[in-house]
């Protein structure tokens, strides 16, 4: 059951992780791992990527100019990569976040005259 | 250091970083080694995580290597999105040649034109487009180079590249001064002196177009 869930949560995921990382960068510059566990924070855990899965969405993100990135050194230890939202990253992220306001508010409309659904007790 | 600490771990990651960087083979070695390391340091993350709550080192480096993913599968998609690539000579080369090849198409169905009708206006529209495509073919070829090039990237490997084939196509490049400034046959395909006008504004023009969106001001 909570494979399913799992499944179904990935396939939810996967068109709207772009829109995701655009958001937590929206702060200031994050590196991956930082990336992952603001997802999870601000999700209340209920969204877990596979973590791998996040750097081919920054790297089409950045191909698009619409993240950029760059390696940050630290008083100790190696450098780490950091990445940070762009002008343009910023106007796309307005953009989409208004499209899915939209679309949820949509299917909410939807499913709120669906006669059959029960509310989870 | 994780790895340092534990040799038994430090195969097992470096054989799952070997199957990461492995779909990326045709990238550059920076490219790589770059990857190599965003993902070692992000699974090693993980792994200080999971031990930090109590896991043995080898089981945390397992669930670390299994919340990263499917290393092939990632290394597959990572590939798709070359980003930061240097761009090769070659690659260079190819681009700068669309708008020759452009170029020359034009001029020659221009001076086609002109020989069938021997009328003064195809001869007067030969010579105009022939220097507007002068000027343009190098501007247009920098854009295109500057707009593939990584922003850390030397222009002056590309400049060569670009400089070594104009010499090999210099009987070609050549054909679009006749019409331009009335050289001749004969003297056109040698006359090197108008050619190197290209250089500086191929430079001017992949200088421009290869800067990156700037960052976004930080939020006050």
């Amino acid at each position: 059951m909570a494979k399913e869930r799992q499944d179904e949560q990935g396939e939810l995921l996967k068109g709207n992780t772009p829109t995701l990382l655009m958001a937590v960068l929206q702060e200031g510059p994050l590196h991956g791992y930082a990336i992952a566990r603001e997802i999870e924070r601000r999700s209340g855990d209920a969204l877990q990527l596979g973590e791998g899965s996040l750097y081919p969405a920054l790297r089409a993100l950045e191909r698009d100019g619409l993240v950029i990135s760059r390696w940050e050194p630290r008083p100790s230890g190696p450098a780490r990569k950091v990445y940070e939202l762009t002008e343009a990253g910023h106007r796309a992220l307005a953009a989409r976040t208004q499209s899915w306001r939209r679309f949820v508010e949509a299917v909410e409309n939807v499913l709120g005259e669906t006669p059959h659904v029960q509310q989870p007790t | 250091m994780y790895w340092e600490k534990r040799p038994m771990s430090s195969n097992r990651l470096e054989q799952y970083l070997d199957t990461l960087e492995k779909p990326l083979s045709a990238l550059s070695i920076e490219t790589r080694r770059e990857w190599r390391e965003e993902a070692r340091q992000h699974v090693l993350a993980i792994a200080d995580a999971h031990e930090a709550l109590g896991m043995p080192p080898e089981q945390a480096l397992e669930a670390a290597l299994q919340r990263f993913g499917d290393a092939a599968q990632i290394g597959r998609q990572v590939a798709r999105y070359p980003v930061n690539e240097p761009l090769s000579g070659r690659a260079a080369v190819a681009l700068f040649s669309i708008p020759l090849l452009a170029a020359m198409g034009l001029l020659t169905v221009l001076a086609y034109v002109y020989v069938l009708t021997d009328s003064s206006l195809a001869l007067n529209g030969l010579q105009v487009a022939g220097t507007a495509a002068y000027l343009l073919v190098p501007l247009l070829g920098g854009w295109l180079v500057g707009r593939r090039c990584h922003r850390r990237q030397s222009v002056t490997s590309v400049l060569l590249s670009l400089a070594l084939a104009g010499i090999l196509f210099t009987p070609i490049s050549g054909i679009l001064l006749i019409p331009a400034f009335g050289s001749s046959f004969a003297t056109a395909p040698t006359d090197l002196r108008l050619g190197l006008l290209w250089l500086p504004l191929t430079w001017l023009s992949l200088h421009m177009t290869r800067q990156r969106p700037a960052p976004a001001a930080p939020a006050s």
